[in-house]
This record gives C-alpha cells, structure tokens and sequence, in this order.
C-alpha cells in the first residue's frame, strides 16, 4: 500500500476483506458491519498518520480487535441479553451444514477477549508475542485466555469421525 | 486432541470468513460529515474559543449547518414531516481526564480485597459504598460484597447461587431499598434473586417464565424488570416466597427509567443503523405511578434513543445528535458516535469512543467532556458499562487497581 493511498480507495479495496476479519471476530453480520464501520470511522481521522507510520491494514486490524476486546464488548453484551445465541443464532444451521463440529457455535459462548486471541491464533496465524502487541496484553495473558478458550471449546466439541479434515 | 481441536477451528475459522457478508456499501465513509462550507471552520474556531474560555472543558453546544439542504445529498427529513438542516460535525473536543473535570466522581481503589480476592465493581450502594462481586471461577460470580471506597475495606453481603444449566451468569446487579438484586438465566429459565445488603443468604425471588430482564430494578419491596424480546414489565417481592404479577398496562413496554416504562426498547429496532432511522427508541413512556405520559417530538431524521428529557441519535451523515424531546436543545455531540444505544445514564450522560481510544463522557446538561479512560500504562484500560440508564457506576482497570467512577456524583 503506497502512502499517496487515499483512506476511500484503501476502504474500496479493503473492505470486504476487513468484513471478513470483522465477522470471524464477533461471529455475526450485523456486529461485525458495526465494528468495521466504527473501527474505520476511528482509523479515518488519524488517517494521515496511518499512512505514513505504519502499514494501514495491519492498523485498521490492530484497531478492529482492540476494538472489540474492550468498549465495544459492552455493546456487544447488550445485545446479547435479550437474544442469546442459544436462542436461534442465525448461523446455526449454516455451521451445521458445513460439518464444523458446533465449533462455530461454541465459539459464540466464549468471552470475546479469548476468542479474538484465538482468531488472532488460528485466523490471524499471528504469534502469541504479536497477539499480545495487537491486543495490548501480556504474553501470559494470551496463553491464559488461549488455553482457557480451547478448554472450554474442548468440553463440547466432538470431533467429526465422518468429516476428513479433522483427523 | 488439542491439535486436532486447532486443525479445525483454523477450518472453522476459514471457512466462516468466506461466507461473511460482503462489507456494506460506503461503509467507513463519511462523505458529508468532514467538509464544511468556507466560513464554518472559522465559525468553530471562534465557538471553541469561547468555550474554552468560559469553562475549560465545556464545548460550545450548537454547530447548526445553515444552508440549503441539498447541501447535505438528501433532505433531512423528520418522522413529523418538518426539515431540519444537518447538523455539521462539530469540531473534536480535547478530553481532558475525567480525574481532572469532575475529581469528586473518580474512586482510585486496589484491584483485590482485603482478603486478596480480585472482585469486579457491580453498582454503587450509597456515596462512599460499592456492590463487588468475587468470581467462583471464570466470569460467575461467587460472594457478594459491599465495598467501603473511604477505607477500601469489604465486608461479604451473601454468596451467589449458581443453579447447574447456568448459561448466563449472575447479570445486572442493582440495589435499592437495602437489597441487592440481580438475575441468571439457563435451561431453567431467568431467576431474579436478591439478598439484604446487611448480609444474609441470596432468596429466589422469581423464577420468571419469561425472557431475560431487559432492566432489572428495585422498587419498594419489590424487584421490578421487563422482559427483553416481548416487553412487559413484572413484580416480585425481594423478600422471596412472593408471587410474580405483571405491572397492570405494562404490556409490551421496557423499563426506561423505573416507574417509566415505554417502547420500542433500544435494543429492539433493526441491526443495522440504515433501518433504524424513523424508529425512536422510548418515543412514547409512561409513568406507571401517575399515569403521565410524554411523546417525543423530533426535528430531525436520525436513529434516536430517547431518555426521560435528552434523546440521542446518528443522523445518516454520521454525526451524532441530541436534543430533547420537544425538538429544543438541538446539538451535535463533539466527541462523536456514543458507544451504545442506551439512553443517556442518569438523563443526561453519554459515554463516546472519539478516536484516540479516549473513552469520552459527556454531560448534555452542561456540555463538559471527560475522559473517562485513566492513563494506565501497559495493559491499557477496559471499561464496563452499567447495565442501564439508571446505573451511575463505571470503571476502568489500571495497573494496579480500578478507577471506579460515579457519575452520580458529578
């Protein structure tokens, strides 16, 4: 990405692949179009300087999880009150369908700091010294949260015999 | 087997990003909110002057756009049919430290108990005292206590019952009337359980067959919620043992601001910010004591969230609004989109996120900022809202302890 890259034409190129960041992030359409749009609304005013210092994408997703693990949760939360996941969560027969094991779901029931460290992990690739950088936390706090999230994904995820990939 | 579970959750993962929605259109962008016609950018200028000249802190309130509306793409239109100009971005206002602006509201307490528990701050019980929660395990509340600010000393009010089927954990913890009262919800249903402040073992106040309170709240003797999802508003007596009744014309109503109660609740319109202009959140409340009602009467087209006096809104050019439910007061908000789409806490506070990751609070009744994200170093600060309106109770986590912060006593 040049740095004469406008923030319209990096949004043009860039967003759907941000949205998918977004949605595995929060793990639904309408939470992940809101944290884009307020991630990139933030990004926008320090724009000029993005562009300059640092590699915006890398910025716009360091923005979007760091986003997301502190005062976005507590709108997140709010939402999830009145419509827990358990009660008909729209992705629910699509997660099915592709034969992931529930883990999909299960990932809706745990808190948001341990599974952006896991979509850091295992989306991102990224290491547990980079997760820490972006999120702003420990190292030990990301092997905390990591090994706390794959515990309890591990007390309800049953590997699918029939499924190849998993082996 | 932990290998296998990482194999497939990057499966998962990948798989899931490539149905994701594609992003939606003009997402990000704010075409009409950053330029302003020749002359406006002075006019702020002067307005900033002003305003920080007569109070520090206080920003200037009005930044009316006049013009002709085309000005804007499309005409701001009103749910009552009459057009209002947009309002123009007003400039970022410096948020200075909320430790700075109102020091009598911030409360710089350890992170443990005396005990050495770690707690989390749930919601004030008086000026100086605090409801605390200690966790069992992970994020599920274990003990309750009440938390001297003055002398940081805990004294424990009750433990907390976790029925087996817990999905969600011990939530909205309120107090009132010498109770603190809170709910869980699982396979079993929601129950409302409270306990006496002045210690004691938790009662089951209702096992309520309906959906998780929306506001849970203490009135007299009496836990008083509405139910999220389908509304009605419901009464049980803390004491427990009581039966549950339905608050009489309560009917697809939400706890406000108890004993106001109105619709749409906030959390009820459509998802997406583009549905939701037209639908007010709150437009119509009632007084269940008095019977009094009140309507909101708005100028301009925007997704509101009406409180008691103040209702707040994004308009579709992204700036953000306030005004009062006659339509007087008309301003936009300096430091941007609020995080939530509650109404205003306490009638006239609105918690912002201006970029900067300052976490900006802002006074409609008197126009001050302050930020409420205390400078911590490494590990940065969280922030926990309070469940509701009616909740003056916020906090950050610093270094080494929390900065409890009473709106209540700004």
């Amino acid at each position: 990405m040049s740095d004469v890259t406008s923030f319209e034409e990096f949004v043009g190129a860039r967003a759907d692949a941000l949205m998918r960041y977004a949605y595995v992030l929060t793990g639904n359409p309408d939470d992940a179009a809101d944290l884009l749009q307020e991630s990139l609304t933030r990004v926008r005013g320090a724009w000029p300087r993005v562009i300059n210092k640092r590699e915006p994408e890398g910025y716009v997703r360091t923005t979007m999880a760091r986003l997301h693990i502190s005062v976005w949760r507590s709108r997140r939360r709010e939402r999830l009150v009145p419509e827990p996941p358990e009660q008909g969560y729209q992705d629910e027969a699509l997660a099915r369908a592709d034969g992931d094991d529930g883990l999909w779901l299960a990932l809706t029931g745990l808190p948001r700091k341990q599974r952006a460290v896991l979509v850091l992990r295992y989306y991102e690739s990224l290491t547990d010294a980079e997760i820490a950088d972006v999120l702003g936390i420990s190292r030990g706090t990301v092997r905390s949260q990591a090994s706390r999230a794959l515990e309890k994904l591990r007390t309800t995820w049953r590997p699918s015999m029939t499924n190849g990939s998993v082996r | 087997m932990t290998e296998e579970l990482e194999i497939a959750l990057r499966r998962t993962l990948k798989d899931a990003a490539e149905r994701a929605p594609k992003a939606p259109p003009g997402i990000g962008l704010e075409p009409r909110a950053r330029r302003a016609p020749r002359g406006y950018s002075r006019m702020a200028l002067v307005a900033a002057a002003v305003a920080v000249a007569v109070g520090g802190a206080t920003v200037g309130g009005r930044t009316l756009m006049r013009g002709s509306p085309s000005a804007n793409g499309t005409p701001a239109t009103t749910p009552s049919g009459h057009p209002s100009p947009a309002l123009h971005a007003p400039k970022k206002a410096k948020v200075p430290p909320i430790e700075s602006v109102w020091p009598k509201a911030a409360h710089r307490v350890p992170r443990t108990l005396p005990n050495g528990r770690k707690y989390a701050p749930r919601a004030f019980i008086d000026d100086n005292t605090v409801l605390v929660s200690t966790d069992a395990s992970f994020e599920k509340a274990g003990a309750l206590y009440a938390y001297d600010l003055r002398n940081q000393t805990a004294k424990q009010i009750t433990q907390v019952v976790t029925p087996p089927n817990t999905k969600v954990f011990a939530s909205d913890f309120t107090t009132g009337n010498g109770y603190a009262a809170w709910w869980l919800s699982g396979d079993y249903g929601t129950d409302i359980w409270a306990a006496p402040l002045s210690g004691g073992p938790a009662r089951l106040v209702s096992q309520a067959k309906t959906a998780p309170p929306s506001r849970l709240v203490i009135d007299g003797a009496d836990a008083v919620w509405s139910a999220s999802g389908t509304g009605g508003v419901y009464r049980a007596p803390l004491a427990g043992g009581g039966t549950t009744r339905e608050v009489p014309g309560s009917r697809s109503m939400y706890i406000l601001s108890w004993p106001w109660i109105g619709s749409p609740d906030a959390y009820q319109r459509p998802g997406r910010q583009e549905d939701r202009y037209g639908i007010t959140a709150f437009a119509h409340v009632k007084n269940v004591l008095t019977g009094q009602t009140l309507s909101a009467h708005l100028t301009d087209r925007a997704a509101w969230t009406c409180g008691l006096t103040w209702c707040v809104g994004q308009a579709p050019n992204f700036v953000t609004e306030a005004q009062r439910r006659d339509g007087s007061g008309r301003r936009a908000i300096p430091p941007g989109e609020p995080m939530s789409v509650m109404p205003p806490i306490l009638d006239r506070f609105l918690i912002a996120l201006p970029r900067g990751g300052t976490i900006a609070v802002y006074d409609l009744r008197t126009g001050r900022i302050g930020d409420l994200r205390i400078p911590s170093g490494k590990g940065g600060a969280g922030l926990v809202s309070p469940p509701g309106p009616t909740n003056r109770l916020y906090y950050t986590t610093t270094n080494g302890g929390y900065v409890i912060v009473d709106l209540g006593a700004i």
